[in-house]
């Protein structure tokens, strides 16, 4: 018998089924990848004899608990346990060289191959696997999400497990049961990401040959002139290097004898030894191991919580933590201190990186920063486009006229632009941990974006209206509710803090306000800098300057100002039996 | 977990609870969807709920649930809870849970799965004077403010109650309730009459506009100076509305509709349309005829506040 045929997952089987199994890995395995170097890339073996080899040691031995998984009441059904194998066997047929092996969407590549296979009638698929039209797609939606595509165009919550095509419904042919397919997704990714040691390398012939072409990579540098494009060429060879060389570190995978919810990474402390000896430090050797540390991680814990996560399947994989396994003291010290780093809150997600993690005390300029670089460039493009800046004479408050006015309702208006500044704001608020606040809007604008931040935040959410809308406004919009906590403010534009300082003084909110997000912080060189929230506050952009001026020393005269943002209030009063109009104020 | 409580019932609103941890979970972009899909994280939160011991009837509400993770609601096989299913719309569903629960002997009829019949005529009763429904105005009785006489600044008449829209934001999954209970009756007439944009005339009423256009993904219109203080400035041609392009006027609560008419002919000038209103509350019984339709999720009829309206104070007092 083959060997592989020892292995747990395939040996309980029914006999029926290793049949069927037997066949597809005859048919198919030769197609898989044997090759490291393609493409212009370095990848790590995808061929049956290691990777999937591997990956059906590691669900049997490390992932499953055998006394539960297949027991014939409460485990798999065998038509699952049939899709597992198969899944893991087609997982990374796209990364074959007949086909066009790019990493990015090789998992949905992949499963395209299944179906052109099963469409062809005189394929072995379709002949022998026993597998039904409906079965084919359960298997098409593991192979897809055993690995993140990675398209733009893809949004996170859809992608991977939570992609929409593991919740709906497949029936195993026989028996008529539901096939868990996102059990089964989740059990095959988080194998494929334990496989991780030095055995998916393959030959040390193959780390001599990457050692070569560094070496000729250096020698082409040398001779820079005509040798341009080889080199850029070569270079990406060994783009891949490092992390083929991070998997050198690890010996095996293993599950713990004494704790059953423990996954080991045990080191290979003999090439430890070896690279300390060549100068490297433990320090570094570290930081090349918490990378693989921490994606396996991710990966467990993501499943846990979306595949793992029923009652029944959280028994056939029992697995919980992952640690490395080392003699060397200083290595396991190293490690446990970037362990210690990495798990403070921090941003690592793409979108996040551009949100700049603002201590509070580090302002710079005495100006707030700017949360979100990205956005405010979009901002800034979308202002040019649109002219949504007015220019003319603006009243700003009592004492300051502007002569630019930017149009933020319009702004807010604007689909798109709102809730990215939403969701800008949101992630920042929740990088800073603020917990527990009554959101709170200032006028229309700052309650538009204020009520999309409250309710992406599932946080209460309030408005106050200022003194200079106050004759405008409603009685009871002016009112607040007596408990508000601790408050975040959000604002349209803060020029001179007049409106904001007003509205704190008013509420006595000194102590209550932890932050204040304003779309635009227009700093002004007539103004004092020194002004005491400013530290709290936060903008999406900072760019556009205001002009200001005093109103008494201004041209157009206090009285007779006309500036293009005057409101005029009509009230009616009632006296006597007809309507008196009390006059147009303005 | 989202529970309305009746006495020693609670009901579980399974696609509202969805809809409220799809929300936490997936932050950035909440759409709303008739047609409910029971996750694993839903569950474990309502088998969280149900797993402390209690007398109390668990009532699940499936209506708008058209699938859930396999095989999740065997887990309840063991729980000693008393549970019954109601608003099952889908044969789907219904086979499901059939499937799913199996040890103890329930009895399924039409909507209904139950294992005690004495636990489905209570059901049953409570079903009858429309739960939903019920919930909704306990929510917005709570906002009513009666101690007074209070100015409606919009007509210039006067009321003896005022329900202040503006207390209901402070209560989260409150207030996602309204709104979620706002999406679902609006949908389907937003579709019908394809309408472009959403227009609001007070902060109120502009906050639910946001917050539905985000469910909804539909645009909004802010015309601030229409109420409840007339105020235009100077000039404002209001270019943010379209000719030809069809609006839904959203409020908090309407009275005797003074700012709804002022958007009307503020829409109709620039040769738009307004096809339809949808607010949180109205006055009186909403049976009036209209050039459009209006709805709203409940009537001071409906709260039995006794909501007066009148020229002269003294007519209230």
């Amino acid at each position: 018998m083959c060997e592989y045929m020892k292995i747990a997952c395939i040996a309980k089987m029914e006999d029926k089924y290793k049949g069927a199994f037997r066949a597809m890995v005859d048919a198919y395995s030769p197609k898989l990848s044997p090759r490291i170097i393609d493409n212009d890339a370095v990848y790590t073996l995808h061929d049956f004899e290691h990777h999937c080899i591997h990956i059906y040691e590691i669900i049997s031995y490390v992932l499953f608990d055998q006394d539960i998984v297949y027991d014939d009441s409460k485990g798999l059904d065998q038509r699952e346990l049939l899709l597992l194998n198969y899944a893991v066997l087609f997982h990374d047929i796209s990364m074959s060289v007949s086909l066009d092996n790019t990493r990015e969407k090789h998992s949905i590549k992949s499963a395209e191959y299944i179906q052109s296979e099963y469409d062809r009638p005189d394929s072995s698929l379709r002949a022998r696997s026993t597998l039904n039209n409906i079965e084919i797609k359960a298997l098409k939606e593991i192979v897809k999400a055993h690995s993140d595509v990675k398209d733009t165009s893809i949004r996170p919550e859809n992608n991977g497990l939570n992609a929409p095509g593991l919740m709906e419904e497949y029936n195993t042919k026989y028996g008529n049961k539901i096939i868990r397919t996102k059990f089964l997704a989740g059990v095959l990714r988080l194998a494929d990401e334990l496989d991780v040691s030095v055995d998916r390398l393959g030959t040390g012939g193959l780390e001599s040959e990457l050692e070569e072409l560094e070496n000729k990579i250096r020698r082409l540098k040398k001779d820079y002139e005509g040798n341009k494009d080889q080199i850029e060429r070569l270079t990406r060879y060994t783009e891949s290097y490092p992390h083929w060389k991070r998997l050198r570190l690890i010996s095996t995978v293993k599950r713990n004898d004494e704790e059953d919810d423990l996954i080991k990474l045990v080191i290979d402390d003999d090439y430890v030894t070896k690279c300390l000896d060549e100068g490297q430090t433990e320090q570094a050797i570290a930081h090349e191991l918490i990378d693989v540390y921490d994606k396996v991680e991710q990966s467990l814990q993501e499943c846990i919580k979306l595949a793992f996560n029923t009652r029944t399947v959280k028994k056939y994989v029992p697995v919980k933590k992952i640690e490395i396994a080392t003699k060397i003291e200083k290595l396991k010290k190293e490690f446990e201190n970037l362990k210690g780093i990495r798990m403070l809150p921090q941003s690592t997600d793409t979108e996040e990186k551009n949100i700049v993690n603002t201590d509070i005390s580090s302002v710079q300029n005495n100006e707030p920063q700017v949360i979100d670089q990205a956005l405010e460039e979009e901002l800034c493009k979308e202002i040019g486009k649109r002219n949504l800046i007015k220019f003319g004479h603006f009243l700003l408050t009592d004492k300051y006229c502007a002569r630019d006015w930017i149009d933020t309702q319009e702004i807010v208006e604007t689909k798109k632009i709102l809730n990215d500044m939403v969701k800008s704001v949101v992630k920042h608020i929740e990088l800073k941990q603020y917990k527990g606040y009554t959101i709170v809007g200032i006028d229309l604008v700052g309650s538009l974006l204020a009520s999309g931040i409250a309710f992406s935040l599932q946080a209460p959410l309030s408005y106050v209206v200022s003194e200079k809308n106050s004759e405008f406004s409603g009685k009871q919009e002016k009112e607040i509710p007596e408990e508000l906590g601790k408050i975040i403010l959000i604002t349209d534009a803060i020029v001179t803090y007049d409106t904001v300082h007003r509205i704190i003084e008013k509420y006595s909110w000194n102590d209550n306000v932890g932050a204040i997000y304003t779309i635009f912080y227009r700093r002004s060189d007539t103004l004092d800098d020194n002004v005491p929230y400013i530290q709290k506050t936060f903008c999406i952009s900072n760019r556009f300057k205001a002009e200001l001026f005093e109103k008494e020393k201004c041209e157009y005269k206090k009285e007779q100002c006309i500036a293009m943002n005057r409101k005029m209030a009509i009230d009616f009063k009632r006296k006597g039996d007809g309507y008196e109009n009390s006059g147009a104020k303005f | 977990m989202y529970i309305i409580e009746e006495e020693d019932t609670e009901i579980i609103l399974m696609d509202f609870n969805t809809a409220y941890f799809a929300a936490r979970d997936h932050k950035s972009k909440v759409l709303y969807h008739k047609d409910c899909v029971i996750s694993e994280t839903v569950f474990n939160e309502l088998r969280h709920h149900l797993s402390g011991l209690s007398k109390k009837l668990f009532v699940i509400d499936m209506k708008n649930v058209v699938s859930y993770s396999p095989r999740i609601f065997s887990e309840l096989e063991d729980n000693p809870c008393n549970v019954v299913f109601t608003n099952i719309e889908h044969g789907k569903i219904r086979q499901m849970l059939e499937e799913d629960l199996k040890a103890r002997r329930w009895t399924t009829e039409e909507h209904i799965m139950y294992v005690e019949e004495h636990d489905k005529e209570k059901v049953n009763n409570l079903y009858q004077q429309n739960v939903r429904k019920r919930e909704i105005i306990r929510i917005i009785k709570k906002t009513v403010s009666d101690k007074g006489i209070y100015i409606l600044e919009s007509s210039g008449l006067y009321s003896n109650c005022y329900v202040d829209i503006k207390k209901l934001f402070m209560d989260v999954k409150e207030y996602y309730y309204i709104m979620f209970s706002l999406a679902e009756m609006s949908k389907e007439k937003i579709d019908e009459y394809s309408i472009d944009a959403f227009v609001s005339s007070s902060k109120n009423g502009a906050i639910i506009a946001n917050i539905l256009g985000r469910l909804l993904d539909i645009k909004e219109i802010h015309l601030i100076g229409v109420g409840p203080r007339y105020s235009l400035e100077l000039g404002n041609p209001l270019d943010c509305l379209k000719e030809g392009k069809r609006y839904a006027y959203v409020f908090d609560f309407l009275c005797t509709g003074t700012e709804l008419k002022i958007v009307n002919a503020l829409i109709h000038a620039k040769r738009a349309y307004l096809k339809y209103a949808v607010g949180v509350a109205r006055y009186g019984r909403g049976d009036e005829n209209s050039l459009f339709a209006i709805e709203t999720l409940v009537n001071t009829e409906d709260m039995s506040i006794g909501y007066k309206i009148a020229g002269d104070t003294e007519l209230l007092t």
